[in-house]
């Protein structure tokens, strides 16, 4: 949904190009594991890019699809949840007694931190399963 | 109850991913919140601590930044009894705030009590499959 419209391998040469949500462009002379530095913390875009650098087609599809959803949903995940985590913050930490002065920031801070590790976890689960349902469903 | 696997696609579709769709409504609204009413609402809790710390920082700090803080708002006005108890709520602003901002603030609450409801039960189908 969010990001696998914009991706491309270019026919004979193996280069994957992105153009959400990042300009991104990479090729297999990009260093170890086929990329540069400045995309590491992107999992879920080296996974494709992996897939569609040495699979076949078929494989490359999917991969786009399951891990293009994984990416979106946790990202979307991600931020809700550290909203909903912003709400239930004052009254977790009240109830743990903390809840003044540095002790009650640093424990509303853990408690956002939390809730949006665990929105990230649960969108890329959901998303993957989305991806992998809609590749399914596009399959004459 | 059945795997989710075993249900038609296009409802496993809207259930694992619908919610996303919640979520970025929610978001919009936040942003709406915080660009037409923040003022009225900052005004409204003019005593409380909560705003006379970071009143002036708030809506200023971008978009992540504002979805925090109308949660937080939100969770000040319509749960209010830890921010009662800690102090950062004035009981008088609470008694005082304007009705028609409570309900704009109950929005928000349905959304973010849903959207947590909806990715409990898709880590409960996702769990049981």
């Amino acid at each position: 949904m969010l990001g696998y419209s914009k991706l491309k391998t270019v026919p004979g040469t193996g280069r994957l190009t992105l153009a959400f949500p990042f300009r991104w462009t990479s090729s297999p002379d990009d260093g170890a594991f086929g990329t540069s530095a400045k995309n590491c913390s992107v999992s879920s875009l080296l996974a494709i890019q992996q897939v569609c650098d040495g699979d076949s087609g078929a494989a490359c599809e999917k991969v786009k699809f399951t891990e293009g959803e994984k990416f979106g949903l946790a990202t979307v995940g991600g931020a809700i949840s550290g909203g909903i985590a912003s709400s239930a913050g004052s009254s977790i930490c009240l109830a743990l007694g903390v809840s003044t002065g540095i002790g009650g920031v640093v424990c509303v801070a853990a408690i956002v931190g939390a809730g949006a590790w665990v929105g990230t976890t649960v969108g890329g689960m959901g998303g993957e399963y989305m991806g992998e349902k809609i590749y399914e469903t596009t399959q004459p | 109850m059945t795997s989710i696997d075993t249900w038609s696609p296009w409802v496993a579709i809207i259930v694992t991913g619908g919610w996303a769709l919640l979520a970025v409504a929610g978001f919009v609204y936040s942003l709406y919140l915080s660009h037409r009413h923040l003022d009225a609402i900052k005004e409204a809790l003019k005593n409380s601590r909560y705003i006379y710390i970071w009143g002036t920082c708030l809506g200023k700090r971008g978009l992540i930044w504002s979805l925090l803080e109308m949660a937080k708002i939100t969770q000040m006005i319509m749960m209010p009894k830890s921010s009662l108890r800690i102090g950062e709520l004035d009981p008088g602003d609470l008694e005082n705030f304007p009705p028609h901002l409570k309900r704009l603030l109950k929005i928000k609450l349905v959304l973010l009590v849903g959207i947590g409801v909806w990715l409990a039960i898709v880590v409960v189908l996702l769990k049981l499959k």
